[in-house]
């Protein structure tokens, strides 16, 4: 038994402490992460909220087109006169539904891919996974989504989703889970070497229970900070399709289906293009405040 | 090791070393006291060994004469360490400036952490020679110093990344980069813990050779007793945070004073007789305790009483120049080469 | 050695990737180019164009021969023109876009970082920092409509978009994209150099050296620069891709011809060989870009230089 000596395997329950204990001081402590999240939950608030007590104003016309910001219409009227505050928040809707169902999905697949390739005892495994998500992330991210919105057709549709989310959807969700095989690899592959989990093998234990109670709790933490770095591009990534022509069609609002259609009008109708823009920006600062906050807590 | 004087001690215009005098020094991290009551003296021109177990607080006095300790985030809260006619502990970082080098040089313990990993061992000479000695041909120069050190082929030396010379090298180069400016005061800091016995010999040979030629003086900090003896000429013991004992070399390598000093010398290596057991001291090594109400090594003293355990033993004269803080410092057996393991008991 | 194996695998793997593109597509792409209404022989003569009438295996074969002779078939739409012509016209002025904003970003981002650490200004570490994080929140498409607003629509400053027609007048219209872009990258580059520098800072070499009587400037220019450079190079390398992807956005707004409008106009018109071409270049860019900084480190850091 003196292989065991000074081992110090941590307990499942312990380490799963372990785990959200830093997460848990990381909210108590710092004044960041308080701020982003508050912030956050306000801006979530007020998208889901608005256009449920004004469920007309989002698409009809409700005052003069280009009418400037006022008290009554904050982010002013665009060129057919609809309120761009109430579109800004509808819009929102769907940019931080679409973030945090691509990512809750893809840090979970990601997650547990890389975890299982990363601790695998057969060395073909782990290295087919690392070099296929190697060639995946080689191409440049939105060169990827928008060959992939090719491969599925722009025009697909799956349930309620508005017309041209589907195959943008898709694509999100087939790319997306590479980065965190890739971190959750790297991270289990290091977990692996240390002495409790050697232990482990050699006593015995079933892989499956060293993976969930040993090896999963140490890389969760990594996936988890990367996740929110991974939400601000992801919605980044959306509204900046319409851009590119794919994406939401108009008349259905999101915050860069907004934006683009203002931009015809920059010279003249700022307000169109600008107000969704910095929403878009602040909801990123939030995160971005919330991503530093909780890394820091966990660093220490 | 050779005969040959070092070039450096020609015509040098070095200054006459003065006198260290480190007295009361005390200082704190964060609130808490790490150094007490620290008082040692250092004559012009003579070699002071700082004994001491890891943590006890030879590094901390060693940053203080050196004017480091506000970079690690530490305070003086009393004392006085004074050069000559100079304040050690009133400079500004622009004063210290012209002191490094030029007053007093330092020699670090991690030689390979000490270089940058990035730059080739000549700039890194080159650059210490421009900012201490502008007016000499630095390549002169520069040959000059690596052959005071005894490296050979300085070429090569001078051409390498720190990490492609060995510990020994390294240490003799930092040596001579500490003595670029010809100070009057060379401290080094655990110059010999990194290195092979056979290594450290010649790093103290090398030390003794350069002082004997410059005249200067030096603090040679180690936590090997072992290793002062050929070079120190005053020694001072520091347990806790505190210096516990101080005097002439001689008298504490035989006649110690102080119980921890004894201790210190039953564990050398040295003095071991073949096939017996190491004498170590009973307990743990730890940092000073403010708490602790009397000796801080009373809990590992075989001599310990009801009285060191309540008050602290001042650092009191035993002869000349011999100074023990230890309440039964008569009690002290003396050091001879046949100690049995665990003597003192 | 072992860089350059792995950059190879990765390339066959890419080619691979980017060969499966139309054969995924569900149903027949030749008839999804051509609209339901096109004639079967017209629908033949695109399957046999795309090479879809052959064999899987004889059209990997023809596939990958033609890559390694630099060809990559001709457009669907625009009848006669090569795809390597036009990627390689729209990569010219994507990579361009992308140097500048390397350029400027390293520029304005190492100063920064280097002050905000060093500095004993208080705040001024937190304003690097906070205007960082808001910079790296803002999409790069959004800073470059902004910029648009404020340079080109009220200043009358720079051009809101386009590309000159000589290298002279290209750089008024390079600067406001390498600005947007340089919004993301600016960001990265400064936490890395406040990272390195303060971890360089620490090194105890800095102190030995300070206590050698080195004045701070010098430390500070000639030793903690130096060391706090070094992971800018791997971190640029790695951080190509991401430049592309923004470039592609940036592009469409300040309707630069580069790469990524060739790729929306193909995806646009369902022009396959076209995205096929984008696809494998854009790869190949970032795969040789850390190529690239992999030997430029070991280049450049005598510690890796002499390990091997």
């Amino acid at each position: 038994m003196s292989v065991l000596a000074g081992t110090g395997a941590p307990a499942g329950r312990a380490r799963r402490a372990l785990m959200f204990s830093g997460v848990r001081r990381a909210v108590g402590r710092s004044a960041a992460v308080r701020a982003g999240g508050g912030l956050l939950i306000l801006i979530i608030g007020a998208c889901v909220l608005v256009p449920v007590f004004w469920p007309d104003a989002t698409n009809a016309f409700v005052t003069a087109p280009f009418a400037p910001p006022s008290l009554a219409h904050p982010f002013g009227s665009d060129d057919l006169g609809r309120d761009v505050f109430v579109r800004t928040l509808a819009g929102g809707r769907i940019d931080i539904a679409v973030a945090a169902a691509v990512v809750a999905i893809s840090c979970t697949a990601g997650t547990i891919i890389g975890a299982c390739a990363g601790s695998s005892k057969r060395r073909w495994a782990s290295l087919t996974v690392a070099r296929l998500v190697d060639a995946f992330i080689a191409f440049p991210y939105l060169v990827t989504i928008l060959v992939l919105v090719v491969i599925v057709g722009p025009s697909a549709q799956i349930g309620p989703a508005p017309r041209g989310l589907t195959a943008v959807l898709i694509a999100f969700l087939v790319l997306g889970w590479t980065f965190y095989a890739r971190l959750a690899r790297a991270e289990a592959m290091t977990i692996r070497q240390r002495d409790y989990i050697v232990a482990a093998e050699i006593l015995g234990y079933p892989r499956r229970k060293i993976i969930f109670r040993h090896i999963l709790p140490g890389v969760v933490p990594v996936t988890i900070a990367y996740a929110v770095a991974d939400a601000i591009l992801t919605m980044g990534a959306l509204s900046s399709f319409a851009f590119l022509g794919v994406g939401v069609q108009p008349p259905t609002p999101e915050w860069g289906a907004i934006m683009y259609e203002g931009r015809a009008y920059l010279d003249s109708a700022w307000w169109i293009t600008v107000c969704p823009g910095l929403l878009l920006a602040l909801t990123g600062f939030a995160l971005s405040l919330l991503a530093d906050g909780l890394l820091r807590g966990a660093d220490d | 090791m050779t005969e040959r004087v070092p070039p450096a001690a020609a015509g040098s215009e070095r200054r006459p070393a003065a006198a260290l005098a480190v007295d009361g020094l005390a200082v704190a991290a964060a609130g808490r006291p790490v150094l007490r009551d620290v008082c040692f003296r250092l004559e012009p021109g003579s070699c002071l060994g700082l004994v001491g177990e890891t943590g006890a607080g030879k590094t901390m006095a060693c940053r203080a004469i050196t004017g480091r300790l506000t970079r690690i985030g530490v305070t003086v809260t009393g004392g006085s360490v004074r050069y000559g006619g100079i304040d050690l502990l009133a400079q500004s970082p622009a004063r210290w400036r012209r002191l490094y080098g030029r007053r007093i040089g330092l020699v670090p313990q991690n030689s390979l952490g000490s270089l940058d990993p990035v730059m080739k061992v000549g700039r890194q000479v080159r650059e210490t020679l421009r900012e201490l000695d502008p007016g000499a041909p630095h390549d002169a120069r520069a040959a000059e110093l690596l052959e005071m050190v005894h490296l050979p082929r300085p070429r090569q030396v001078l051409g390498a990344y720190p990490h492609e010379l060995s510990g020994g090298m390294r240490q003799r180069l930092m040596i001579a980069l500490a003595l670029a400016g010809r100070p009057d005061l060379l401290v080094a800091d655990e110059p010999t813990s990194a290195l092979d016995m056979t290594v450290q010999h010649g790093i103290v040979d090398l030390l003794a050779e350069l002082r004997a030629a410059t005249g200067m003086s030096t603090i040679f900090v180690t936590h090997d007793l072992s290793v002062v003896e050929s070079i120190a000429e005053q020694i001072a013991v520091m347990y806790a945070g505190t210096v516990v004992e101080s005097g002439p070399a001689p008298v504490i390598l035989t006649a110690p004073r102080h119980p921890y000093t004894r201790a210190l010398l039953a564990a050398r290596p040295t003095r071991a007789q073949r096939g017996a057991r190491l004498a170590a001291i009973p307990g743990q090594p730890r940092p000073l305790a403010p708490g602790l109400a009397g000796c801080q090594f009373a809990e590992r003293c075989p001599l310990a009483s009801d009285q060191c355990r309540a008050e602290v033993p001042p650092l009191a004269e035993q002869g000349p120049g011999h100074r023990s803080a230890c309440w039964h410092a008569a009690d002290v057996p003396a050091a001879d080469r046949h100690d049995a393991p665990g003597a003192g008991a | 050695m072992t860089d350059v194996l792995q950059a190879v695998l990765i390339m066959v793997l890419v080619a691979v990737l980017v060969f499966l593109i139309v054969r995924l597509i569900p149903g027949d792409p030749a008839q999804q180019v051509l609209g339901q209404k096109a004639t079967p022989r017209a629908v033949a003569a695109l399957r046999h164009q795309l090479g879809l009438d052959r064999s899987l295996p004889a059209q990997l074969w023809s596939y990958f021969t033609g890559l390694l002779h630099g060809r990559m078939g001709s457009s669907l739409v625009e009848q006669g023109v090569t795809v390597s012509s036009l990627v390689l016209s729209g990569l010219g002025v994507t990579l361009t876009v992308v140097a500048a904003t390397v350029v400027l970003s390293v520029a304005a981002g190492v100063p920064a970082g280097l002050w905000s650490v060093l500095s004993r200004l208080p705040g001024l570490d937190v304003g690097v920092r906070g205007l960082s994080v808001v910079l790296l929140a803002s999409p790069p498409f959004f800073v470059g409509l902004l910029l648009i607003l404020v340079f080109s629509l009220e200043l009358h400053a720079l051009p809101a978009g386009g590309w000159g027609a000589h290298a002279a007048a290209d750089a008024r219209y390079l600067l406001l994209p390498a600005v947007a872009l340089s919004c993301y990258l600016g960001p990265v580059i400064v936490r890395a150099t406040r990272q390195s520098a303060l971890a360089a800072a620490r090194q105890p070499f800095v102190e030995a050296t300070l206590a050698r009587g080195i004045s701070p400037r010098r430390v500070v220019l000639a030793h903690i620069l130096p060391n706090s450079l070094l992971p800018l190079i791997t971190l640029v390398g790695l951080n190509i891709g991401w430049l592309i992807s923004g470039a592609v956005v940036v592009e469409a707004v300040f309707a630069l011809p580069g790469i990524g409008q060739v790729l929306v106009q193909a995806v646009s018109e369902l022009d396959y060989t076209v995205i096929q071409g984008v696809a494998i270049v854009t790869a190949l860019v970032v795969v040789l870009a850390n190529l690239l900084a992999d030997v430029a480190y070991t280049v450049v850091d005598p510690r890796i230089r002499h390990g091997r």
